[in-house]
C-alpha cells in the first residue's frame, strides 16, 4: 500500500497516464513521484486575496484606524481552507475585520457559511440554511482546531449549487 | 454638545458602557469601505451586500455619533468620507440597543499615536446573530450610498 494519500496504484491506466491523480503524477514504474501544487480553483484567488489583506491593505483602511490583517490569522485561515475545501469548492469571499481578524464567506441561493477567524484556533462559524419550508436554520459554533462540522457544510455547497431553491418553487 | 468623557482603563482604553448622552433617537453612522466590506451574494437584490464582519469586533465596532457632529455645524457626510472615500450607513440608537449593542463614546484625540483624530468617535459592544444583523439592516438606511450594493439583507 502506498503511503501517499490519494495515490491510485491499483489503476494501471491512471498510473501510466502521467495525468495528475490527486495532485500526484507517477512516471513509469514508480521511478519518480512529482507532487504538484494543487490545481483546485479556490487556491489561487484565495492566496492572492490573503496576500493583499496582509501586505497591501493600508492602515486606516476603514476610516477608523483599522489595521491590515494579521499574518498569523491569514495563515490559520489558509490552513482551515486546506482542510475543509474540495477540488470543486468555489473561492470564498474573504473580508478583513478592523482588528487584524478576517472572515471567510460563501453565499449561495440557499446557504450562507461564515468563518470569522479572530485569532489562530479561535474561530466563530455560522451556517444559515434555507429549509424546504422556506424557514432559515441558523447554526453557530465556536471552534479551535476541529473543523469537521465545517467540512460537511462546505461539502454541501456543491450540492446546493445543483439543488432547486425551495422558496422559489 | 459632546457626550461626557468616558471612563478608561489603565491602558487608556474606554471601558464598555452604554452612554446616557447618546439618546434613543440619535443617529449613529458606520462607514463602509466598498473595496473591503462588500461580498457577492446571489440572494441579494443587486448580487452584492455588506459582510456581517462589518458589524463585528471583539474590541468594539467603531462608529460616528451624528448629533454632536451636526451640533458643531460640521458637514456630517463630508466628515465621514474624509480622508478615505467610503460609503456609510445610518442607524438609530434605539435600534442598535434593541439588537443588543451598548453604544459608547470614545473620542480620539489629535495626538493619538495610533488612531486618526475623531472627536465624535463611538464604539458598539455586542455580538449579533445573522438574524439580528439582517433585522438591524432592515431598519437602517444609507447615509452615503454605494452604487450597486444592497443594504437590506436577503
Amino acid at each position: 500500500m502506498n503511503a501517499i494519500s490519494g495515490f491510485r496504484n491499483s489503476d494501471s491506466s491512471v498510473w501510466n497516464s502521467r495525468e495528475p491523480v490527486n495532485n500526484i503524477v507517477a512516471f513509469g514504474a514508480m521511478h519518480r513521484i512529482v507532487v504538484f501544487d494543487a490545481n483546485y480553483k479556490w487556491i489561487k484567488p484565495t492566496k492572492d486575496r490573503l496576500d493583499e489583506l496582509v501586505s497591501k491593505l493600508v492602515p486606516n483602511w476603514d476610516g477608523y484606524g483599522a489595521k491590515p490583517v494579521n499574518f498569523l490569522n491569514a495563515h490559520f485561515a489558509y490552513q482551515i481552507l486546506e482542510k475543509v475545501c474540495l477540488e470543486t469548492t468555489p473561492p470564498p469571499s474573504i473580508v478583513p475585520g478592523s482588528a487584524g481578524d478576517l472572515q471567510i464567506e460563501w453565499h449561495t441561493n440557499r446557504m450562507d457559511i461564515e468563518l470569522h477567524v479572530l485569532a489562530p484556533n479561535k474561530v466563530h462559524a455560522t451556517l444559515n440554511l434555507m429549509m424546504a419550508d422556506g424557514l432559515i436554520r441558523e447554526e453557530f459554533i465556536e471552534l479551535e482546531n476541529d473543523f469537521t462540522k465545517v467540512t460537511s457544510w462546505v461539502k454541501s455547497l456543491a450540492e446546493d449549487d445543483l439543488a432547486p431553491i425551495a422558496s422559489a418553487a | 454638545m459632546l457626550p461626557s468623557p468616558p471612563q478608561r482603563d489603565e491602558h487608556g482604553r474606554v471601558i464598555p458602557h452604554d452612554h446616557i448622552d447618546v439618546l434613543s433617537s440619535d443617529g449613529v453612522i458606520r462607514r463602509v469601505n466598498p473595496q473591503q466590506h462588500v461580498v457577492l451574494d446571489p440572494k441579494s437584490e443587486t448580487g452584492k451586500r455588506i459582510s456581517s464582519i462589518w458589524l463585528s469586533s471583539s474590541t468594539g465596532v467603531s462608529v460616528d455619533l451624528l448629533r454632536p457632529i451636526e451640533e458643531d455645524g460640521v458637514d456630517a457626510r463630508k466628515f465621514v468620507t474624509t480622508p478615505v472615500y467610503v460609503g456609510s450607513v445610518k442607524f438609530i440608537a434605539s435600534d442598535l440597543r434593541t439588537a443588543g449593542f451598548k453604544i459608547g463614546f470614545d473620542p480620539i484625540a489629535k495626538d493619538d499615536p495610533i488612531d486618526p483624530e475623531n472627536p465624535y468617535h463611538g464604539l458598539l459592544w455586542g455580538r449579533l446573530s445573522s438574524t439580528r444583523f439582517k433585522n438591524l439592516l432592515a431598519k437602517a438606511e444609507w447615509f452615503v450610498p454605494i452604487e450597486g450594493v444592497a443594504l437590506k439583507q436577503p
